[in-house]
């Protein structure tokens, strides 16, 4: 478990060794664990167990010992193995294992034992072993690098894992398609501004997040009472791993998150309250701002210099194309501010990579999961699906971050690599940009 | 999803009745341009500022729509658009 622990990527290619491709190709599972599992004749068994003592005085355990209680690893320490006594089996570690095969005929130990044969993995049915133990190598991973969080953080390029191993864990489908899943990064260390209806700070997947927030809607607080801020936030920022049975909503799970309530809680802003949001977000530097929200018009040049300033300053702003279309028949423009030239727009994706029938085209850059997002939303509901290219935006600005942190690119030098990373579409650049945006491995 | 019509401050006092309500705008600032200096200028043609967004080099204020021609003009001021409302929709999509 330690090995496992340690280096699980290690591991995990030592079992996928041990397992073989025939195997796999076969449907078996024959992978052995190392150890033996010996079988007691029914009338032999205390002859068994005592052969087995002389094997290994005093190491060779007994459930029996346990007293009805649990048999704990804590309990084993040190045994070389064990010897269910109702069931008439032991299972010994390799060096013994294979001490007791040599036993020779005609011994007691021989008359005893009537099997001596290896311990398997054994796998749930209908279930590839290799992806499994895929998975089990990516819970291991997780498991690991909490077990580390707080120092480090960082690290280089990954290994390019191409399936969504960790899906076995649970994702949404958005944070599958970016492949924040399986990214090593983490926005740690990455500022990145939501501007929107404001932020539940009531709702526990946040708890301990590092969050700045301000309002700048006249008489309300930052308190989201609307939904879609904190919607956007979960999927920009929210947690890597949510209690329970809940699938991972969040793509930059370590970034501090900045909420500028620019939306009132009916969902109603000028494009001075935003760009008062705006000004803040560049005061503090973000390097990622995220704009789910637009209007018709423009493009205003006090939006494209807006971008402009933000670019200067190191802060690249994505915000939604807008979802005014009604495909394939209609496709209107895209919407102010992601209209100005300074600004990255974002375009919606539904589940089967398509373009979004509402998203808007125009100068697009760069398109996220839009339709059907799982994320946060005020408590009690906690959860909900949204569907709209103001979802799309925060995944593009999470794998922003990500890519912000592992590369220490910023403004336009980060706009075009999140660009140049983009899983390319069969579809027009005018509705998808360079394509499906991606979380860097 | 969004009115093209520009935000009124809702003034309409007795006082105001003869004139247009005021309209908020966002001025946009030349580079190098001292908004100190625009926001003066601006008052003088009826200009009202009530913020300055530093990093955005833009000035927030309210203006008749009838005298916010004549501000254009002034030095330092590239662009004086009016505020826009933005709406989010009830439902999806959203």
């Amino acid at each position: 478990m330690m090995d496992i622990l340690t280096n699980p990527d290690e591991m995990l290619e030592k079992m996928l060794n041990s397992l073989g491709a025939e195997s796999v190709a076969e449907g078996g599972a024959a992978l052995e664990t190392g150890r033996r599992i010996i079988t007691f004749n029914p009338d032999a068994i205390a002859q068994g167990r005592a052969s087995l003592n002389d094997l290994a005085p005093g190491s060779i355990a007994s459930s029996s010992d346990f007293d009805g209680d649990d048999i704990t690893g804590e309990g084993l320490s040190g045994a070389s193995g064990l010897v269910f006594e109702e069931l008439g089996v032991a299972i010994l570690d390799e060096a013994s294992g294979m001490a007791a095969s040599s036993f020779g005929d005609g011994s007691s130990a021989t008359a005893a034992f009537s099997a001596n044969e290896p311990e398997i993995f054994m796998f749930p049915a209908g279930v590839d072993p290799a992806e499994y133990l895929r998975g089990f190598a990516a819970a291991a991973a997780r498991i690991r690098d909490d077990l580390a969080a707080g120092g480090g953080g960082g690290g280089g390029e990954g290994e390019g894992a191409d399936d969504p191993a960790s899906a076995v864990l649970g994702n949404t489908w958005g944070i599958a398609a970016v492949r924040a899943n399986t990214s090593r990064f983490t926005g740690r260390g990455i500022k990145i501004a939501i501007l929107d209806t404001g932020f539940d700070f009531r709702h526990p997947d946040f708890f301990g997040r590092s969050i700045t927030h301000r309002s700048f809607i006249s008489g309300q607080t930052t308190q989201d009472g609307h939904s879609h801020g904190t919607h956007c936030t979960g999927t920009a920022a929210g947690p890597r791993a949510p209690a329970g049975n809940i699938p991972r909503y969040g793509v930059a799970f370590e970034a501090n998150i900045f909420i500028g309530k620019v939306l009132s809680n009916t969902g109603g802003g000028t494009s001075a309250s935003i760009l008062a949001g705006m000004n803040w977000a560049v005061a503090n530097r973000c390097e990622v701002i995220s704009m789910s929200l637009g209007g018709g018009g423009g493009p205003y040049a006090y939006y494209t210099q807006a971008g402009q300033q933000a670019l200067n300053a190191g802060c690249l702003i994505i915000a939604a194309s807008g979802n005014d279309s009604n495909r394939p028949g209609v496709i209107r423009p895209c919407l102010a501010p992601a209209n100005s030239p300074t600004i990255m727009a974002c375009a919606a994706l539904d589940p089967n990579l398509g373009v979004a029938y509402y998203s808007n085209g125009g100068p697009i850059e760069i398109a996220g999961p839009g339709s059907s997002v799982y994320s946060s939303v005020p408590m009690p509901k906690r959860y909900d699906v949204k569907t709209g290219t103001s979802m799309a935006t925060p995944h593009a600005a999470g794998c922003a971050a990500l890519l912000a942190q592992a590369t220490g690119l910023r403004a336009n030098a980060l706009r075009a690599a999140l660009r140049a990373r983009a899983r390319p579409l069969p579809r027009p650049v005018t509705d998808v940009g360079s394509g499906l945006v991606q979380a860097i491995q | 999803m969004v009115s093209a019509k520009p935000i009124s401050s809702r003034r309409n006092s007795g006082y105001h009745a003869a004139m247009a309500d005021p309209v908020e705008y966002i001025v946009t600032l030349a580079p190098g341009a001292a908004a100190a200096a625009v926001a003066d200028a601006l008052r003088a043609k009826g200009f009202s500022a009530t913020s300055v967004l530093a990093e955005l080099a833009m000035l927030v204020g309210t203006a008749d729509p009838d005298t916010v021609e004549a501000c254009k003009s002034i030095d330092g001021v590239t662009a004086l658009e009016p505020s826009q409302p933005i709406q989010l929709p009830p439902g999806d999509p959203q």
